[in-house]
């Protein structure tokens, strides 16, 4: 029986999960019990591993998945290469951070070596996405997706090794604005995967083939392919940037509209009696619905935030924090636990406990996110009145915030921690049917 | 769809991407962003004690602490500034920097304000969503 190659990248992705749920929840503690773990593992060190943890998580397991459905023209070698690549990156990121040996960036802190072999690992895997793409015809959207992915997170990537030339290092400006492009666009590159996955799954369990086919979901690929390369702007309008910069940023977010609209529409098709009553049992189709959910209020956050007089007063609050977690923990995650949930166990009815899990994972994320807001509007109040009170006062009046956002965060962490470990027994135990 | 159409669009956007990065490495530098050896040192501690982990500057990096755009309304000098990175606070570790290393930092949080600082105080919402300054 052929293996599945991807097996092993979605076993480390799970660990990875586990990880960033557990530290995740740490740090969330730090915002209620001032000195939480400060001495032994503080804030400036439980943050970096808790999104270093979340980036492998989704950058391994997203890979993983593509890698699962791509069942020819790749070289196992090069696959287990940079598998390992990742490994190591990982690994001695984390003892970076525990050590205290920083100097990177947003979200890379370990310094420039660390990052430099995910970035090597990205080459290997465009290098065999690339081999199957040109191995593969007809060509569906979702191969198109995926070859825009695996490209796109090989140069946002590197644009992010820009700030080592010394001239931008010492330019303000340019480097903030070069940061802020390559992170922005980064994400874009890591979605165009997970919705290449989305657009698979959706083929598979059935329901939507014509979707896939369709001269709209070409249209939709490169519409986000346009917001991946111009949308990040948005993110920079309180940089004192370059004017154009900014504008182009916002005309270009106001096109996701147009995705709002098509996903509202497209939410309501998958939600009628009959498909419920044929698909209430699958794991995978709960999952999928979950993220189009998501995909719906974290799409509205996010372009009422790309306004400018909005994002004047949202920027630098946990309101940008609420729309990061409902994209990765609501999106990207439940995309990749539903694609996960498929290989493991198929089209087998979700048990009762399993349900359980499920609806908690998702009741507890809706606190979460509503907390994160709630403090974000605080902030923004703060921000407004010119901060006249002091900033240890604001954090005070968040207070009921961040206890919402600490304790929903613990449940987020077991629901999702059982369906993680489940699927990470599954994998471990058996292995997952090709197609 | 037609394969020919695709190529084209997905390679026009792939081109867009080139481009979009040339123009910005090709701006010229602003003299109120370019830092000084001192600044630039300072930029490398912040690097190095992941300070980005609770602070912010101009939006970007962790909520736990205040952002530090702005820093001489919140620490207005050098002396204030190296009894806290020194000694820290409840949930701030100390970080026992040389006057030197404390300069070299401060001088670069002072850097970050020369461009002028962008708060709603400052600017004004147009009716289209564009903001400008008052």
């Amino acid at each position: 029986m052929q293996k599945s190659l991807g097996k092993l990248y979605l076993i480390f992705g799970l660990f990875c999960l586990i990880l960033t749920l557990f530290f995740g929840v740490m740090a969330a503690h730090s915002y209620i019990i001032p000195g939480f773990w400060k001495d032994l593992l503080g804030f400036q060190q439980l943050r970096p591993i808790h999104a270093s943890s979340a980036l492998f998580w989704i950058l391994v397991s997203a890979n993983g998945l593509v890698i699962h459905f791509q069942t020819k023209s790749r070289n196992k070698w090069i696959d287990n290469f940079a598998l390992a690549l990742l490994a190591i990156a990982y690994v001695s990121m984390i003892i970076a951070y525990v050590k205290q040996d920083f100097g990177g960036r947003e979200y890379w802190e370990a310094g420039w070596p660390f990052s430099s072999l995910v970035l090597a690992a990205f080459v290997l895997l465009f290098i065999n996405g690339l081999r199957f793409f040109i191995g593969t015809k007809p060509r569906k959207v979702y191969h198109w997706m995926w070859l825009s992915g695996s490209s796109f997170l090989v140069l946002c990537m590197a644009e992010n090794f820009l700030w080592l030339i010394p001239g931008i290092h010492a330019d303000t400006v340019k480097d903030l604005t070069l940061q802020w492009k390559a992170n922005g666009a980064f994400v874009g590159a890591w979605n165009q995967l997970i919705y290449g996955v989305s657009f698979q799954l959706m083929e598979k369990i059935g329901g939507k083939d014509a979707v896939v086919e369709s001269k709209t979901a070409y249209g939709m690929f490169f519409l986000g392919l346009f917001n991946l390369i111009f949308n990040w702007g948005h993110h920079v309008y309180l940089v004192p940037t370059y004017a154009y910069v900014k504008f182009i940023g916002y005309t270009v977010s106001m096109t996701e509209w147009i995705f709002f609209i098509r996903i509202f529409t497209d939410w309501k098709k998958s939600l009628p009696a009959e498909l419920f009553k044929l698909r209430k049992q699958e794991g995978t189709y709960w999952f999928l619905v979950a993220s189009e959910t998501w995909i719906m209020l974290n799409m509205g956050l996010a372009i009422l935030m790309s306004i400018p007089a909005i994002n004047l007063y949202t920027h630098g609050t946990h309101i940008t924090v609420a729309h990061s977690m409902g994209a990765t923990i609501g999106i990207n995650s439940m995309i990749l636990l539903g694609g996960i949930w498929f290989m493991a166990f198929g089209n087998k009815p979700m048990s009762k406990w399993n349900r359980f899990w499920f609806w908690l994972s998702q009741s507890s994320l809706l606190v979460l996110w509503l907390s994160l807001l709630m403090a974000g509007i605080i902030k923004s109040i703060w921000n407004s009145e010119g901060q006249k009170h002091a900033f240890a006062f604001m954090m005070q009046q968040s207070g009921i915030a961040f206890k919402l956002f600490a304790w929903s965060g613990s449940l987020l962490m077991l629901a999702l921690g059982a369906i993680g470990i489940q699927l990470l027994l599954k994998l471990i135990k058996t292995e997952p049917k090709l197609n | 769809m037609k394969a020919t159409h695709i190529h084209l669009i997905w390679g026009t956007l792939l081109i867009s991407w080139i481009v979009y990065l040339g123009v910005l490495l090709a701006e010229p530098v602003k003299s109120e962003s370019l830092l000084n050896q001192t600044e630039q040192q300072g930029k490398q501690l912040w690097q190095k004690h992941n300070c980005q982990s609770c602070h912010q500057l101009f939006g970007l990096g962790g909520y736990l602490g205040p952002d530090l755009t702005s820093i001489q309304n919140k620490i207005p000098n050098l002396d204030a500034f190296q009894i806290l990175v020194n000694t820290g606070n409840q949930t701030m570790p100390a970080y026992n920097l040389t006057p030197q290393e404390a300069d070299a930092l401060y001088q670069f949080l002072l850097a970050q304000n020369r461009p002028g600082p962008i708060t709603p105080l400052n600017h004004k919402a147009d009716l289209n969503g564009w903001i400008s300054k008052k």
